[in-house]
């Protein structure tokens, strides 16, 4: 029971991925990223080294159909997994094994892949792909984040005893080898994706504070002086509300 | 301002993080581990780079110490910065650069760093310390977590905590145990919460990859364990 969608944005190249699911902690199980290499993403009943040995794969130079292939030929229990794999230039291949629990499947679209399990149906996963395909232009987070909340809005997850609600979720976005831009999580909220909006927003706000700080600290203000910056800014804006 | 527990774990092998601070998402941008290899914290002004070049000399063969020397002489700012290194023979440094925040400081015994900045008493560090020193023969995983716990007990740091994190890596290439609270009031506390109910999955998810069919629901695998 997970929906998530793996992608390459077109303007940067960075490489992103946005996942929500009852389980708890779903982003801690997402190391398949690398930028200037690819994403992997197994899950349903997931296998874990999957994901790095399929950037391992793609990093020697194979091609995401290829890598695929050898993680079947590596893989007794293949028919249990659902995994995408895209490549740095958008090259994109899935595969929902047999031993997956309905209602699972996935679509594959121009540099990114829609997929999931133990959902409402087929309109779930069609739904998170025209979320990231609404607004073209905005930042890879947020095109990510609105592909969830298509998939969470069109039914998300139904288990036998009905709907799932998505306790957990996450976002991220690389383009660097060493560390994420954005790496933003909820692990276990009644409305993990209404968190995560809440959580990414508020992030956003203090993203290049923290990348600057940290690159040069010796001309960086304080951190008390960047949040009355902040709050300087808003409280003309919550006045109004 | 942030205040970390990193461990190596003698008995399972294990190398974990516990760590908390006022910015958000802290455990994105400060914890860095590899399994069978060491541990880095990078944190203060941090620069999240600091970690993965950690890692790597770690990977070539240098102690600990060697690891921190290389990353000191190799950043302009590292008088900004605190990092520690723990590496795969227990060996545990860390530096804490001059341009940290009183109290800032650091703990080191084998296999252990507790350290941080711009806390409200040396009390934070070393009651993570006692804290995880008194622990022994729990899961790595839980000593840290009561660390961190103590940490805040003892006053924690300046403008309270809003992120916290909890990652242990065991045999795999992937983590253990890896949750985080990236924005809240309580995030320590909020911390202990998802790891109480996270903690009786974590077999359950260290096994379900080499026997999906065989080892049923979660549900049912949790009740036929009992917890």
């Amino acid at each position: 029971m997970t929906f998530s969608i793996i992608a390459r944005c077109p303007h940067t190249g960075r490489l992103g991925l946005g996942i929500a699911t009852f389980s708890i902690a779903s982003g801690g199980r997402c190391e398949g990223i690398l930028a200037g290499v690819g994403i992997c993403k197994t899950q349903a009943f997931i296998n874990r080294g999957n994901d790095l040995l399929a950037l391992q794969l793609l990093e020697q130079g194979h091609s995401p159909t290829h890598v695929m292939q050898m993680l079947e030929a590596n893989d007794p229990e293949h028919a249990y997994r659902q995994i995408a794999i895209l490549d740095r230039e958008g090259n994109a291949v899935a595969h929902t094994g047999s031993g997956t629990r309905p209602w699972s499947g996935h679509k594959i679209g121009d540099g990114y892949v829609a997929f999931g399990n133990v959902l409402a149906g087929p309109q779930v996963v069609e739904a998170i792909a025209a979320g990231f395909l609404k607004k073209p232009d905005d930042p890879l987070e947020f095109r990510l984040l609105a592909a969830l909340e298509g998939g969470r809005n069109s039914g998300g997850q139904v288990g036998g005893s009905g709907h799932l609600p998505e306790r957990s979720a996450a976002i991220r976005v690389d383009s660097d080898p060493d560390y994420p831009d954005i790496d933003v999580r909820v692990d276990l909220h009644a409305d993990a994706i209404v968190e995560l909006r809440r959580v990414l927003e508020e992030f956003k706000l203090y993203e290049g504070f923290y990348r600057d700080r940290g690159r040069d600290p010796s001309t960086a203000i304080t951190q008390d002086q960047f949040v009355s910056q902040l709050n300087a800014k808003r409280a003309p804006l919550s006045s109004r509300a | 301002m942030t205040f970390a527990i990193s461990a190596r774990c003698p008995d399972s092998g294990k190398f974990g993080v516990a760590i908390s601070t006022r910015p958000l998402a802290v455990g994105s941008r400060c914890p860095f581990v590899r399994p069978h290899l060491g541990v880095v914290v990078s944190m203060a002004s941090t620069d999240p780079r600091l970690g993965p070049l950690g890692l790597r000399l770690l990977e070539l063969g240098y102690s600990a110490q060697r690891v921190l020397d290389e990353i000191a002489a190799s950043d302009p700012h590292i008088e900004y910065r605190q990092v520690s290194v723990i590496d795969r023979d227990g060996n545990a440094v860390a530096r804490t650069g001059k341009q940290n925040r009183d109290w800032s400081g650091h703990f080191c015994k084998p296999g252990m760093v507790a350290m941080g900045n711009a806390l409200i008493s040396e009390r934070t560090a070393s009651a993570m310390a006692e804290t995880f020193q008194k622990s022994k023969g729990e899961d790595l995983e839980a000593r840290l977590m009561l660390a961190l716990e103590a940490g805040r007990d003892a006053g924690g740091q300046h403008g309270g905590q809003h992120s916290a994190a909890l990652i242990v890596y065991r045999q795999q290439e992937y983590p253990l145990v890896d949750l985080r609270v990236d924005e809240h009031v309580e995030p320590i506390g909020e911390l202990r919460r998802i790891f109480d109910r996270y903690r009786p999955h974590i077999e359950y998810y260290e096994t379900r990859p080499w026997q999906p069919g065989a080892i049923g629901s979660e549900d049912d695998w949790l009740q036929r364990r009992g917890t």
